[in-house]
């Protein structure tokens, strides 16, 4: 398989702070990858990168085999991108939007406007062709740079945290119009800090944190590999009531394989990994505790455990 | 919101498509600006058409009344239309490039739209300087046609050539071009909108008092005529003045003006490219 994305040792500064640090990774034809991490961790810097909208300060970065610093338009001539604040052009309404979108990449005529009516529909925007982009919901507008991102067939295309400020309604139907891209063959890059919406749409997830890649794999692998299937999650201060001991005792019994059992304390939460759910439940009666919640262990706590809990921004 | 539809066919893995040839895109920036302006067209161009009549009514006619004698052999209103044109180009386009280029740099986010395309820095902000000069041809012409019908009027039809309905708007459409220019520098270094109001108050103001509009230039002591001579408007104003009256009225060096304009804005625009894609490019 071809790679659409290659991206090696990339560093990019501004003056004395280093967004991205050394960050490498590949995004292979028609698989969907996710970029995780943090508020700050550099994802969008990374985007920016890509677009050939910031220069980069060392390493190696190439899309279709060209790179952005000198082939940048070239490369946009095939890219989509639907950015973080949707960058909607307010002086146009929802349909002069699109004709010059499109006119940029050299595009009009009958067949385009076709495309444009069949990408509106395709995100049910139909009815709202005349609107002034003011005049739109948060969730139309992000569905109108989707479609926007769209008119120019891109072979790859770029979603910069795609549903965050969304309600869960148009969440699913965006996640639900993605997937379906995807089907049809679109290489796909995404940066979100949902860790559900990667689960939903990823085949493989690189999480970054301080410009550094700190893991790779698909969701399920990354879980696998970082912590055991099951987590027990107990709404109590463990420290302050003495619970500690036990527990860390009881999880060292019959250990399952895979990665080793652990405790971890945040606050007045504990969450109790291991890799037999049967354990766990004698755990969960043992202790008959109101709120307590026993289910499979989710790439948040992965990403939890690998950044850590401390607030960002 | 229900369930979307069905993915629309997608021809992904075709051979790639090419993007457009460089005066495409920069024609496409320009249109874009145009569909803009055009939707709001009427709230656009008619201040531009009745300023310069409320302009000459009351400086031509009602000052220029105490003016007994004209000035410079013409009466005030005739006098001032040379600098009346220049200064209508002039404000359009540093206008354009200071509050409007501002607002969608800033605020609008526009740009990060259009450079998400294969449009660059360079095509995206020298076609709004192109598009500039569009509407410093537009507003010279529609001034021009007011003044004449003014001058008709109230006999100052000195010096009218048929070539200056074109020649008159094309000097209009240079120097929005280079106040375009200048404007693009003044948005790419403020972080503050309001300090547009030095930019406005301390350059443009002055300029369009001491570029020859509302008293000759050569009545000025020596130093400061020597400044105003190195004022970019002080030659849109002679060039305009050449073609409306002659070159009997100009200073004897006014065939350099277009030289001087030539140099000036293709500088002043080449700069102003460079430093607002420094600023949105880092």
């Amino acid at each position: 398989m071809s790679s659409v994305i290659q991206v090696d040792q990339v560093v990019k500064r501004y003056g004395d702070f280093t967004a991205v640090d050394g960050v490498s990774f590949s995004v292979a034809r028609g698989e969907c990858y996710g970029l995780l991490g943090p508020n700050g961790a550099g994802k969008t810097t990374l985007f920016k990168l890509i677009v050939s909208m910031a220069h980069r300060s060392g390493g190696s970065l190439s899309v279709f085999g060209l790179d952005p610093e000198r082939e940048g338009v070239q490369i946009k001539a095939r890219l989509g991108v639907v950015g973080q604040e949707d960058s909607l052009d307010p002086d146009l309404d929802v349909w002069g939007n699109l004709q010059t979108y499109g006119r940029y990449f050299g595009l009009g005529g009958p067949e385009f406007r076709a495309r444009c009516r069949e990408l509106l529909d395709f995100l049910e925007l139909t009815e709202k062709l005349h609107m002034p982009i003011m005049a739109l919901s948060g969730g139309m507008k992000r569905r109108l740079a989707i479609v926007r991102a769209l008119v120019n067939e891109p072979e790859l295309l770029l979603l910069d945290e795609p549903t965050t400020g969304l309600d869960p309604q148009v969440r699913h139907a965006i996640w639900k119009a993605i997937r379906g891209l995807k089907e049809r063959g679109l290489t796909i890059l995404l940066t979100t800090h949902y860790m559900e919406e990667a689960a939903q749409l990823a085949d493989r997830v690189g999480i970054v944190d301080h410009g550094q890649r700190i893991a790779e794999g698909s969701p399920a692998e990354l879980i696998q590999a970082n912590l055991p299937a099951y987590v027990l999650e107990l709404p109590v201060n463990l420290q302050a009531e003495g619970w500690r001991p036990g527990l860390e005792r009881a999880l060292e019994r019959d250990p399952s394989e895979g990665p080793a059992p652990r405790l971890e304390v945040h606050g007045d939460r504990g969450y109790a990994f291991h890799g037999g759910e049967g354990r766990l439940r004698e755990l969960l009666l043992e202790r008959a505790l109101h709120g307590a919640q026993l289910r499979a262990t989710s790439l948040e706590d992965v990403f939890l455990l690998l950044t850590g809990r401390s607030l960002r921004d | 919101m229900t369930e979307p539809r069905q993915a629309p066919e997608l021809r992904v893995a075709r051979e790639p498509r090419p993007p457009p040839p460089r005066w495409r895109r920069l024609l496409s920036v320009v249109h874009r600006h145009w569909v803009v302006y055009a939707s709001t067209f009427l709230a656009n161009a008619l201040p531009a058409f009745f300023e310069p009549i409320l302009f000459l009514t009351a400086i031509g006619l009602g000052l220029g009344a105490y003016v007994g004698e004209g000035m410079a052999g013409l009466p005030m209103g005739a006098f001032m239309g040379p600098g009346a044109l220049a200064m209508t180009a002039m404000f359009t386009a540093a206008f354009e490039t200071t509050y409007g280029t501002f607002v969608r740099l800033v605020y609008q986010k526009t740009y990060d739209g259009m450079l998400a395309t294969p449009l660059t820095p360079s095509d995206v902000f020298l076609g709004e300087v192109l598009w500039c000069g569009c509407k410093g041809f537009l507003f010279t012409s529609i001034v021009l046609a007011v003044y004449l019908a003014f001058g008709r009027y109230n006999g100052w039809w000195v010096h009218f050539q048929w070539s200056t309905l074109f020649l008159a708007p094309l000097v209009g459409a240079t120097c929005s071009l280079l106040f375009a220019g200048l404007g693009l520098h003044v948005a790419a270094l403020t972080k503050n909108m309001n300090n547009f109001n030095f930019f406005v108050s301390g350059v443009l103001t002055p300029m369009s008092l001491f570029s020859g509009m509302v008293f000759p230039v050569s009545d000025l002591p020596v130093v400061l005529r020597q400044l105003a001579y190195a004022l970019p408007l002080f030659h849109v104003t002679e060039l305009n003045r050449l073609l409306l009256f002659g070159p009997e009225q100009c200073v004897s060096f006014v065939w350099a003006c277009p030289l001087y304009l030539l140099v000036v804005t293709s500088l002043l625009v080449a700069s102003g490219v460079r430093v607002m894609r420094r600023r949105l490019i880092q």
